[in-house]
């Protein structure tokens, strides 16, 4: 349909320019006056034939003044394209009534192929696919890179179309179409669809109407049909529609995670909501959801310790849920710590007691709250009984400390502390309670003394679980002793008194005697010694236990350490980083992270991309450039991990970009080999979901496909098998021009004979009729 | 706020079995501070304070004081020293001075007493001169109504002594720390005891006086072993529900 054709066209081109035509008009209109008052006498019959003659020449005068001029074009006759557009995104995998729209569109394209075809025999007939863009479909599927496109027989096919598409965008596809088409305008364009559109018609159409959809469309310079899939009721579908946590939460504080439910044409039911955090069942609820009901529940969590959390809800798949990927969503949560929280409890003040408080006191992270029992007995001391009121002492809440309050501490410590101080029956029940709150996560210090570990019995008491050694009831060792390490100790976080372990070594060796332990007994399970005193007594022992921790330093003059003098210079701040090392320890913070990952975000949709941070930092915590980073982000739940390399720039900042193309948690691990380990790594973790996207609401829209073929002027096709020629409302081709010729007419002799034939006639007649 | 009486304390006073000793060494003690030129004006009166804490409170102190020279090593020793004196004396050394600095700074605590009874004594003058070397640009202030030291043990509601010189305490502070606290009413002269009963007789006397200066004593004692704990200790309640209003509480 592409043959030669040939169109002449007589064009005018004047030869004076505009004044000078005016000039030529008036001239013209002089001469007409003079010839009339030149025939006076003349009978009036020849005087008007005279003057006819002389407006006959002016005529030709005035066409040869206009410049007639031939123009041959020589040209192919091109039809004008028509765009048909498939929505390709995942919405149209819903099954409404037994098959997926994808598959009703893919059947409704073989059985209109004939017709198809003839509209293709007057327009030039271009195929897309459309989700959050436009994307050619027919040549582009053929591009293996492609996976999304891959799917689907192609128009024609019988197959179900390609619903890969996270989102749908209709407006922004039809005006990036002209583009598409080379920047040709097309006749028309036909969209199929269920009208699934969260991006800007769905929202002005949500917000508006159809009056809002009408300026949207206004610079669209083409009709555009539409063709709606799907129920407008909505699939069958019983959905997590949403789950909603802070995005970061503190150690140990409750935080809410609220999850919207719903239920679209499927029976009254009671249905199970489960809660798992990293894949252990957490907790439970029973949501009674009849068809059109929507409900919210909120699980209370509360992480235990800090890093990345992930937890998971999921409801059921009952019989004819249609989108059974929507009943279940992860939702990752950024734990910290905010302050640690610390109760210290001793049975008598001691300088070590002191000074340990004084540390913790003066430590701007560390709530510390302190019970120091000063008075063992009511009734001792003379001075005291008689100025009983005049105590300034408050009762010792243990009750409710060991009770109801203990979940709210990072820490317990027992400084020199024995239940038998203020409780003479010694109390199981609440050393359970310890034991316990140990074993779900918390962290038990106990320091030595002479109302601590054998001395205070706790050989026999359920607290002994939980601790790193067994208790003998054997007293304390009273000698001076130099403390030594382990070889564990060497390397260990709470016994790191530098960042090398061999000059932490040296410290250690340095530093003034303690004098005294208690005796402790074999190491229980997990527990490791750290330091020795005489005899390769155990002195610092450290131990996980259940999810918890538990430390034993089994002496009471660290204070020494503290008030060292001149001897012991600088030993201050060992005493201030072995405590501090311990509570960091027990209370599993953060090592002092040098190579920290950083995401945008905790929660990702499917496909968009992730955009990870990663910052490393040299042991002075400055930035440190040009650092070797090598790492992977890995979706936990399969597929290939993809590599993260690199080195960090002047800021010690380097940046990627994941796609998150796959559903579920993905951990990002990095390591910067010139930073020893364990400050050498870092770790991040996200979830991504497809659940907040495209289908969140799947349900059709028809009256948004009617509203946008109203404001362009296009037709809505109905009924299950349309027709697809009805959707073509114009039909205008072009001829585009190949060789053009142009042969002036204004020139050509028999215009001059033209010319001259009325004013000889005229000049002959007037001189037989005697004028001049 | 006094203890509250319960059936478990109570029966935890009779039936109380304590254990004996404690480890390391010392338990809790006290150093005196002795200078050459200073005589202890009141002999054996911190041993009587020792008795006190060890008859009324939990603490198990060690009954020997300690005579400590401020320019040695064995100041570190003891956490908690007390300057007393009756009268004037010479510049400490330069070694004493940093050496003090040093203690105060690491975490010990001096108490001065003052056993002249005059308000314009040569020992105050010497005490303020040499404070004032080893914590330059740190004065002596009077100590509020509302420091740690006045309900350590007792709610103390006067400042006495064998003499009322002057009716506060003075203090240096570091940041929240109170490292230095100093009476100026012979303290020690009031809970020194001698054959028979009281050494010295009060002015301008009563028993009030003396319990009130006894109960200071022992709040000083405990306030060298516990710090600033008591003010601590007024906020539980208010921390404590700050925390469960924060959450991780069970009520």
């Amino acid at each position: 349909m592409n043959e030669l054709t040939e169109q002449v066209v007589l064009h005018w081109t004047p030869l004076l320019p505009s004044a000078a035509g005016v000039a030529a008009v008036v001239a013209g209109l002089l001469w007409l006056a003079l010839s009339w008052r030149s025939s006076v006498g003349v009978q009036p019959r020849r005087r008007w034939g005279l003057l006819a003659l002389r407006v006959a020449a002016l005529a030709v005068l005035a066409v040869v003044g206009m410049g007639p001029t031939w123009v041959t074009t020589k040209g192919r006759a091109v039809r004008d394209p028509f765009a048909v557009l498939i929505d390709g995104s995942r919405s149209m995998r819903v099954q409404d009534a037994g098959a997926a729209r994808a598959e009703v569109v893919g059947d409704w394209l073989k059985k209109r192929s004939p017709e198809l075809q003839e509209l293709a025999q007057d327009y030039e007939l271009s195929w897309f696919l459309v989700d959050d863009e436009l994307r050619p479909w027919g040549d582009a599927r053929r591009d293996e890179d492609d996976g999304r496109l891959a799917g689907g027989g192609g128009p024609g096919s019988g197959e179900a179309t390609p619903a890969d598409g996270q989102g749908t965008d209709l407006l922004g596809s039809l005006f990036a179409l002209r583009e598409s088409l080379g920047g040709r305008r097309p006749a028309g364009a036909l969209v199929v669809s269920d009208g699934a559109d969260r991006a800007a018609l769905g929202r002005a159409f949500e917000r508006g109407g159809a009056e809002a959809v009408e300026p949207l469309a206004d610079g669209l310079p083409f009709p555009v049909s539409v063709w709606s899939v799907g129920d407008p009721e909505g699939p069958a579908d019983l959905a997590i529609r949403r789950a909603v946590a802070p995005p970061f939460g503190f150690v140990r504080r409750p935080l809410t995670l609220e999850v919207d439910l719903s239920n679209r044409g499927l029976p009254h039911g009671d249905y199970p909501v489960t809660l798992r955090a990293d894949g252990q069942l957490t907790d439970s609820r029973i949501a009674s959801l009849g068809d059109g009901d929507d409900a919210t529940i909120e699980f209370e969590l509360v992480p235990d310790e800090v890093g990345y959390h992930t937890w998971s809800v999921e409801l059921p798949v009952p019989e004819g849920d249609t989108i059974p990927s929507n009943n279940r969503i992860e939702v990752t949560v950024k734990v910290v710590r905010d302050r640690t929280r610390v109760l210290q409890v001793t049975s008598r003040p001691s300088w070590d007691v002191k000074f340990l408080r004084r540390l913790l006191k003066t430590d701007p992270n560390v709530d510390l709250v302190s019970f120091f029992i000063l008075r063992e007995t009511l009734y001792a001391g003379r001075l005291a009984n008689q100025e009983q009121d005049h105590l300034s002492l408050i009762a010792f809440p243990y009750e409710e400390l060991f009770s109801t309050d203990l979940a709210g501490f990072d820490l317990v410590v027992f400084q020199n502390f024995w239940f038998g101080s203020f409780a003479r029956f010694s109390d199981d029940r609440l050393m359970a309670n310890v034991a316990q709150y140990v074993q779900d996560g918390g962290a038990l210090l106990m320091v030595g003394g002479d109302f601590s570990f054998g001395e205070a019995k706790y050989g026999s008491s359920p607290l002994v679980e939980v601790l790193p050694t067994t208790v003998p009831g054997l007293p304390a060792h009273e000698g001076v002793f130099a403390p030594e390490l382990t070889a564990a100790g060497k390397r260990h976080p709470v016994t790191r008194l530098r960042r090398d372990a061999e000059a932490s070594e040296g410290r250690w060796a340095e530093l003034p005697p303690w004098h005294g332990h208690n005796q402790l007994g074999p190491l229980q399970p997990d527990a490791v010694a750290l330091v020795t005193g005489p005899a390769g007594a155990p002195v610092v022992v450290a131990r996980d236990v259940g999810r918890g921790r538990s430390l034993a330093v089994a002496t009471d003059t660290t204070w020494r350490w503290s008030l060292a003098g001149r001897d012991g210079s600088g030993a201050g701040q060992d005493h201030a980083t072995f405590w501090r090392n311990a509570l960091r320890w027990l209370v599993k913070d953060a090592e002092e992270k040098q190579v920290q990952v950083l995401t945008d975000q905790e929660n990702y949709r499917l496909g968009e991309p992730m955009r990870v941070q990663v910052r490393v930092l040299s042991a002075d915590y400055l930035p440190r450039p040009d650092a070797e980073v090598t790492g992977r982000a890995k979706p936990l739940g399969g597929g290939a991990p993809v590599p993260l390399q690199g080195r960090t720039d002047a800021d010690g900042q380097i940046a990627f970009v994941v796609p998150a193309d796959i559903e579920g948690t993905w951990t990002l691990d990095v390591s910067v080999p010139s930073i020893p380990d364990p400050f050498g790594r870092g770790e991040a973790r996200v979830s991504v979901s497809d659940r907040q996207g495209e289908l969140e609401d799947p349900t059709a829209r028809p009256d948004l496909l009617g509203a946008l073929a109203a404001a362009t002027g296009g037709e809505v096709l109905t009924g299950a098998n349309p027709d697809p020629r009805d959707a073509a409302t114009s039909q205008a081709n072009a001829v585009v021009a190949v060789d053009r010729a142009t042969e002036p007419v204004w020139n050509h002799y028999g215009l001059l004979l033209l010319l001259l034939l009325p004013l000889g006639i005229e000049w002959i007649l007037r001189r037989r009729f005697g004028l001049k | 706020m006094s203890q509250r009486l319960t059936r478990r304390t109570v029966l935890g006073s009779l039936l109380l079995a304590v254990p004996a000793h404690a480890i390391g060494d010392p338990p809790v003690g006290v150093g005196r501070l002795a200078l050459a030129d200073l005589p202890d004006a009141r002999p054996g009166a911190l041993a009587d304070l020792i008795a006190e804490v060890a008859e009324n409170t939990s603490v198990d102190p060690s009954p020997q004081v300690a005579e400590v020279d401020p320019a040695s090593a064995a100041l570190f020793d003891h956490p908690w020293v007390v300057l007393s004196g009756d009268r004037a004396f010479a510049p400490i050394s330069d070694s004493a001075v940093s050496n003090l600095r040093l203690y105060l700074r690491e975490g010990g605590f001096l108490f001065v007493d003052d056993a002249s009874g005059v308000d314009d004594s040569g020992f105050d003058r010497s005490v303020r001169r040499d404070l004032a070397r080893v914590l330059p640009g740190s004065a002596l202030t009077p100590v509020g109504r509302d420091h740690a030291v006045y309900r350590s043990f007792f709610l103390v509601y006067s400042i006495e002594g064998r003499i009322r010189v002057k009716p506060h305490l003075e203090g240096i502070w570091q940041g929240d720390i109170t490292p230095v606290l100093y009476c100026r009413n012979d303290l020690l002269g009031a809970i020194k005891t001698g054959p028979g009963g009281w050494a010295y007789e009060l002015a301008p006397g009563g028993r009030r006086q003396r319990t009130e200066s006894r109960k200071l004593a022992l709040n000083v004692a405990l306030f060298a072993l516990t710090g600033n704990y008591k003010r601590d200790v007024v906020h539980v309640d208010t921390l404590l529900k700050r925390m469960r209003k924060q959450g991780g509480y069970a009520e």
